[in-house]
């Protein structure tokens, strides 16, 4: 029983992390149509702030220092995410295949600034929790319960956000049929700066869920958006509820699998199992798109 | 035309003529001096191994050429990147031995990158200095300064078997030579030991959660995890650690660095090594000593007061150092004088004493047990003795 258990808890970790990667690349592909490399690097950059607080302590214990982290590397990835969207994104809108160029070289920028600033050791990070716990009937390690628990939350806001705000419903009408929502008063391109940062903050927070289970690297992200691209693909471009479907869907079948097969074939069936599924439902388990979009040519 | 001729233009050309013959005497000399390759990963993820292995080389070098070089000729490194790529290994191989000349190659940390600059020396009868431990490789053109199979995990499984356990548990990178060679020497040692092997999995190369895993091995409750995960030796150890696994965790794979950038996590592991930065010898104690000095600012990184060294490090300064004496006891740098040379060099190495075993291209020296201190500095706890190198790998 406890056994169950815990294969669970290990797939909600995954799933956790890859869904807080993918949600923001699902927002920033279905409005802009923009495939941003550089997105993994916001992972890398959540991870990198909670190793330069804990360093630098500001007279606060480490483990006091995540929590600071945990906050303030949202809001640097926000930053950086709103710099590179003015500074480079939106002058590509239109040149989809450009931007994925130009965010290939935002992403090896950026790698190459985090080596210089940082040097290319891995830095050390602590986890604000340690030990085992007993929850659920399982003997499982209390940082991972904080990561589900924090990831679920985020995650269910996100969700709450888009289907429930103004700010939502104006987000899913862009991502929808650009054009018409534009009509009806919606400022765009202000709301896909807010978007890109957002999901930019979100990928950063997922940074430092995961940097005391990972090495913290400059190319840690790298590890984390070829996952996160093959999750949007699955779960549906444009939507955030296809992102977390996708997640549960990658990082489910790649646990469980790794628990029957060989780690190696776990993750090649994972793959077959995503080709299969995309033969059969091309726009994803929860299409973002509508009818309209489709009309336009982009379904 | 006067003096009065002489324009500010003219007078400038002038000037860099005379500069350039000052300069010639100085080309002369370069040109004498004797050329040795760095070619290793000085960027992408193996960076930080490829640019500790760059400064030993420099080191080395230095240090050779301040005592008054090879029979009177200077020593000079020619460095390339190796992009951690196989093909950009090729080119930059080629082109080392084929413009520049250098004598020999080494600073390559993964086993493609090695076959890649070992392919290009074998058509142009030169010598592949290869400093990472492998799976018994043998060449007649290469020569390995880290631990064969035979030298590394057969003497360290019956070690473990006295000493600690006698069920493993393998988790390692799923590579031919890990499945096949790494795997098949543990087992049928712990087989001869009366050993059992409790289980194996092989993860590809990019597997960042072990989660799973560790719950099957917990299952399986061996005494020992062998661990061999070689591109992220650091995520396998924290989330070891932060499952609270109860088995001794034991490793080709651990040394300061990793310790320094685990936190806790390492403390108790145990490795299987030919150098430490602890190791008590003066050689050693001068290396770790001049390193110190003139890397302080390559990473703010101190274990026991000293910058973090990697155990490739050691093996590239100790490749130069082979290499300069093989020059002098050969007589010379074509193939068949450093042949001989290499037969017959003692080095005192920061390791301790090496000799070269030229029939299966490694080094004969002693096997280290090093075990991963509080202070994360790295404790000798047992010497395994000096093993005679075996080709387990590919010959030829």
């Amino acid at each position: 029983m406890s056994g169950t258990v815990v294969v669970i808890l290990n797939a909600l970790t995954l799933i956790s992390i890859l869904a807080l990667v993918a949600i923001g690349l699902a927002i920033v592909f279905g409005m802009m149509d923009v495939m941003n490399l550089a997105h993994g690097e916001f992972v890398t950059i959540g991870a990198y702030t909670l190793s330069f607080v804990q360093a630098a302590r500001w007279m606060l214990p480490p483990e006091t220092a995540y929590w600071v982290a945990l906050v303030l590397a949202p809001l640097i990835g926000a930053l950086v995410g709103l710099i590179i969207e003015w500074a480079v994104i939106r002058r590509l809108y239109h040149r989809p295949l450009d931007t994925i160029l130009a965010t290939f070289g935002i992403s090896l920028i950026l790698q190459k600034l985090i080596e210089l600033s940082f040097g290319a050791l891995p830095q050390v990070v602590v986890a604000p929790v340690s030990g085992m716990v007993d929850l659920f009937g399982a003997h499982y390690p209390a940082y991972r319960f904080l990561i589900i628990a924090l990831g679920g939350v985020v995650i269910a806001a996100t969700l709450a956000a888009f289907r429930w705000t103004q700010f939502g419903v104006d987000l899913r009408a862009v991502i929808q049929n650009r054009a018409m929502a534009e009509s009806l008063g919606i400022d765009a391109k202000r709301l896909t700066r807010i978007a890109f940062a957002g999901g930019s903050a979100l990928a950063s927070l997922a940074g430092v869920l995961l940097a005391p289970l990972a090495s913290v690297e400059t190319h840690l992200g790298t590890f984390y958006i070829g996952k996160a691209f093959f999750v949007v693909i699955l779960g549906g471009i444009g939507s955030v509820l296809g992102s977390v479907a996708g997640s549960v869907l990658v990082g489910g079948a790649e646990t469980l699998l790794n628990y029957e097969l060989d780690p190696s074939l776990a993750s090649a069936l994972v793959l077959a199992l995503a080709i299969v599924l995309v033969r059969l439902r091309p726009r994803g388990i929860v299409p973002g798109y509508s009818a309209a979009h489709e009309l336009l040519g982009k379904g | 035309m006067g003096l009065s001729t002489i324009t500010r233009r003219r007078f400038g050309g002038l000037a860099v003529g005379l500069a350039g013959a000052a300069a010639f005497p100085r080309a002369l000399r370069a040109a004498e001096a004797i050329r040795i390759g760095f070619l290793g990963p000085l960027s992408g993820a193996l960076a930080f191994v490829g640019q500790t292995n760059q400064n030993c080389l420099d080191l080395a070098v230095s240090e050779i050429n301040e005592a008054g070089g090879i029979a009177g000729r200077m020593l000079e490194v020619i460095a390339e990147d190796s992009q951690m790529s196989t093909k950009t290994t090729l080119d930059k191989a080629r082109k080392l031995f084929q413009s520049d000349g250098v004598v020999a190659v080494t600073g390559m940390v993964l086993p493609s990158e090695r076959e890649a600059a070992l392919s290009i020396a074998a058509q142009v009868k030169r010598y592949v200095l290869f400093p990472n431990f492998d799976e018994g490789r043998c060449h007649p053109n290469l020569i390995c300064t880290g631990l064969s199979i035979n030298q590394s995990t057969v003497p360290m499984v019956r070690w473990l078997t006295s000493n600690v356990g006698k069920k493993i548990y393998v988790i390692a990178s799923d590579l031919a030579t890990n499945r096949q060679i790494m795997l098949g020497s543990l087992k049928a040692e712990l087989d001869a030991q009366g050993g059992t092997l409790a289980g194996a999995q092989f993860f590809p190369f990019g597997a960042r959660d072990f989660g799973p895993a560790l719950q099957q091995v917990a299952a399986a409750n061996p005494d020992i995890v062998w661990h061999a995960i070689g591109d992220d030796p650091i995520t396998f150890v924290k989330q070891y650690a932060s499952f609270g696994m109860k088995p001794q965790l034991v490793t080709p794979l651990v040394h300061e660095s990793i310790a320094a950038a685990t936190e806790d996590a390492s403390v108790g592991n145990i490795g299987v090594e030919s150098s430490y930065m602890s190791v008590d010898t003066e050689a050693n104690r001068a290396f770790i000593d001049a390193y110190s000095r003139r890397f302080a600012d390559f990473t703010p990184r101190r274990v026991r007061g000293k910058v973090v060294m990697l155990p490739h490090g050691e093996k590239t300064y100790v490749a130069a150092k082979l290499l300069s004496e093989a020059i002098r006891l050969g007589g010379g740098t074509d193939y068949d004088a450093l042949r001989s040379g290499f037969g017959k060099v003692t080095l005192a190495a920061p390791r301790g004493t090496v000799k070269v075993d030229l029939a299966a291209s490694h080094l004969v020296c002693d096997t280290l047990v090093g075990k991963v201190m509080p202070d994360r500095g790295i404790d000798v706890i047992a010497r395994l003795g000096a093993i005679a190198p075996v080709c387990t790998g590919a010959k030829g």
